[in-house]
């Protein structure tokens, strides 16, 4: 549940942010709601993403907010749910392994995948 | 094992040394991808808010075993009989109880191969050794070692950092490697382990048998009679760490032997073409071509590279060899300036990661640059010269009589003087005798040798109506007897009106005479004139190049041909490493996963050196990512 809670605090963070920053305009107060974010991503053939030690990370607006570790089978996960509040977010997905540049097992990680601009209402 | 001899390798291997965990020590037979992990086993790190007996309650509770308890709350846990680590690792990560649980993974010691000669490898391991491997007599004038006679040595580090990478794989067997040149000698001692097998194959209704297929002669023996094709095999996939010669990128591997190109390193299109062909056919995912030619483009070469392509190919070529711009205008070398994103081009740098001082660059042909001097490998025999001096020479002259070519020492004006057979015997200042036909011819003892190539150079000025030309006879006596001559150059006329001779009159000539291996081969040049007078031709050399077929032979050779094999051994690793790999993540894993060097940098599409270690671990980014908004 760990990963739970990381999201919760993102989220809250996200919703501090957006507040500081709405105030001031002649429009009114704006209401802020949460919505569950689905992301998919096309499944890596590369098996140190594919078995212990691998997996993908979530990153919005350029912060890593989720990881889905690789659990068993012949994938990791490819989907990850964020519950984002009202405002515009950058998403992207970044793969990762345990082997490192070195030979080792402290990990390495993709370049960001595409990234995606949503508007969440 | 290693045999560090240098003080700096063996410091390096000290510290390694020192990081060891118990039992997982020494390197292990060539060929094997080890286990990353211990199984049955994992690590877990425990919240805080847990005591020991707590926490070995938790554990027999999930079946397990505490095996051991170490400092910050991490428990070294044995996991019930038929339950794998990722299964493990999953369950104890969602426990609420767990910070962290992970795989016991296993290091090991950097393992470098016994074989005897792994230490003159300088692009596996450089230590700034100075590379002093003793080279054969070679047929294409390079100058050994590099960059002169007195060699170099490079800087320590400046490699392709495999060391490392063959702690995790060093069989690339399941990537057949395409070898596209003169051939392989499949019974070299460090290539016959690692030949692809292609005996239940039929081509064109031959049944395989040699490993590969010729498209020279059109058998299914793709023997190379000249040594580069087994020099390029070697670097890609020498048997490693079986105590002989060298080792290849991979130790383990699956050459294909693809001859497309004759004894004196030759090819044309139709054969290169349909060795593409026959690779892709038979299975390849790496075909290597360290050939190239200057353009127009090649429409057949480039669809058999877009077969290639489609079929899910690595196709890894030589950038070339004359020190020039690939991407300039009239300096296009084909296939580096092909654009097929399956293709990459190779760069060669030096011992110091220099660009070589004979490489072809390119910011937008050339991709990567690897190693690609002073490099040791395999080789298919050993290499002789058979000469003549001219004044052995037998000379005719019908049907005047007298003498037409003439033994002389002359030379260009204001150019060396040196032993020449020239006609007339005043070139280049005197005009040829109208309405001959003069020939000169000598013997050359070629018995017992596997292949044979004429290397001359010739300079000629001969109106259209007479003609100059070069031939050979197996049974001896004058060349140009028969009635149809074995030309091996020309008949050809060089001026449409007489013209002076000058170093633009010169014409390097290197035909294959294997046809021609016997004890009395004769070989002619022959010059008929008409009625209009020019100045003539003048031989300053001619030798014969032989190759005598052996299985334990090494060489040392320069060219950006070396460099691509690298590229190519790094290709299969890759494929092998990762099985699902499309043409695409390779080719993204060399290029984006190399090491930047200066010396590249603007002179090539990625400005990097390949770096194996990194492109094994180099992750594509993740694409198709979509959200959906609830």
């Amino acid at each position: 549940m760990a990963t739970r809670v990381q999201l919760l605090a993102m989220a809250l963070l996200a919703a501090a942010v957006l507040s500081a920053c709405g105030g001031g305009t002649a429009s009114g107060p704006k209401t802020i709601t949460s919505h569950v974010v689905t992301l998919t991503w096309t499944a890596s053939d590369q098996s140190g993403v594919n078995s212990a030690g691998g997996g993908y990370q979530v990153l919005v607006n350029n912060n890593v907010v989720a990881t889905i570790p690789y659990v068993s089978g012949s994938t990791a996960p490819t989907s990850a749910k964020l519950t984002l509040t009202t405002g515009i977010y950058m998403l992207a997905v970044r793969a990762y392994a345990a082997l490192d540049a070195q030979g080792g097992n402290s990990g390495s990680y993709s370049a960001p995948s595409q990234v995606l601009m949503i508007t969440v209402p | 094992m290693h045999t560090g001899k240098s003080p700096l390798r063996f410091s390096r291997l000290l510290i390694l040394g020192s990081m060891l965990f118990a039992g997982c020590g020494t390197a292990n037979a060539a060929g094997t991808a080890r286990q990353r992990y211990v199984s049955g086993e994992v690590l877990v790190q425990f919240k805080p808010t847990l005591t020991n007996q707590e926490r070995a309650a938790m554990v027999s509770a999930m079946g397990s075993a505490v095996r051991a308890n170490y400092r910050n709350r991490w428990v070294q846990v044995t996991l019930p009989a038929g339950e794998s680590v990722q299964q493990a690792v999953a369950t104890y990560q969602s426990n609420s109880h767990v910070q962290y649980a992970q795989p016991n993974y296993i290091y090991h010691t950097e393992v470098v191969p016994n074989d005897p000669d792994f230490g003159q490898l300088w692009a596996f391991q450089n230590t700034g050794q100075t590379v002093n491997f003793a080279p054969l007599p070679d047929s294409e004038g390079w100058i050994y070692p590099y960059p002169n006679a007195s060699g170099t040595a490079g800087i320590a580090g400046d490699d392709m950092d495999i060391v490392p990478a063959w702690n995790h794989i060093t069989d690339c067997s399941s990537a057949i490697v395409a070898v596209v040149d003169t051939g392989v000698n499949y019974n070299q001692e460090d290539l016959a382990g690692n030949m692809w097998n292609g005996s239940n194959v039929t081509y064109n209704g031959v049944q395989l048998t040699d490993h590969g297929y010729n498209f020279v002669d059109n058998n299914n023996n793709p023997m190379d009679l000249n040594g580069h094709g087994t020099h390029v095999a070697g670097i890609i996939g020498a048997v490693g760490n079986n105590g002989v010669g060298t080792t290849g990128v991979c130790w383990k591997a699956s050459i294909m032997a693809v001859r497309v190109m004759d004894a004196s390193g030759s090819g044309t299109t139709a054969t290169i073409a349909q060795g593409i062909d026959f690779a892709v056919t038979n299975g390849a995912k790496v075909i290597n071509l360290s050939l190239g030619g200057n353009g127009p483009s090649d429409p057949i070469f480039s669809d058999a590279i877009t077969n290639a392509e489609n079929h899910d190919v690595v196709v890894v070529v030589a950038a070339g060899n004359n020190a020039a711009d690939n991407d300039a205008s009239g300096n296009s070398i084909y296939p580096c300036d092909f654009t097929q994103p399956n293709l990459i081009c190779v760069a060669a740098l030096d011992q110091n990661f220099a660009l070589a001082n004979f490489s072809d660059w390119g910011p937008v042909s050339v991709d990567v640059g690897a190693p690609g001097t002073n490099i040791v490998s395999t080789y298919a025999g050993s290499n002789g010269e058979v000469s003549v001096p001219f004044s052995g020479w037998t000379t005719t002259r019908s049907p005047l009589g007298g003498t037409g070519w003439a033994a002389v020492i002359t030379g260009l004006p204001g150019g060396i003087q040196s032993s020449m057979l020239t006609d007339p015997p005043n070139w280049p200042s005197g005009t040829y005798t109208l309405n001959t036909d003069d020939r000169a011819y000598a013997t050359f003892n070629l018995g017992g040798v596997s292949s044979a190539v004429v290397n001359a150079n010739l300079y000629a000025n001969v109106t259209s109506d007479g003609s100059i030309g070069l031939a050979y006879s197996p049974t001896g006596g004058d060349p140009f007897a028969p009635s149809s001559p074995d030309y091996l150059w020309g008949p050809y006329y060089t001026d449409t009106s007489p013209t002076q001779p000058s170093a633009s009159s010169l014409i390097p000539i290197s035909t294959d005479i294997s046809a021609c291996i016997t004890t009395s081969c004769t070989v002619g040049i022959r010059l008929t004139t008409g009625s209009t007078a020019d100045y003539g031709a003048a031989l300053s050399s001619v030798g014969v190049t032989t190759l005598t077929l052996t299985t334990n032979a090494y060489n040392i050779l320069n060219g950006t041909s070396m460099a691509t094999p690298e590229v190519s051994g790094l290709a299969a690793m890759l494929f092998a490493f990762n099985p699902q790999d499309t043409y695409s993540d390779v080719v993204g894993a060399i290029e984006n996963g190399g090491r930047p060097v200066a010396s590249l940098a603007g002179l090539t599409t990625s400005g990097n050196a390949i770096d194996v270690m990194k492109s094994l671990a180099y992750l594509s980014p993740p694409t198709g990512l979509q959200a959906t908004i609830q």
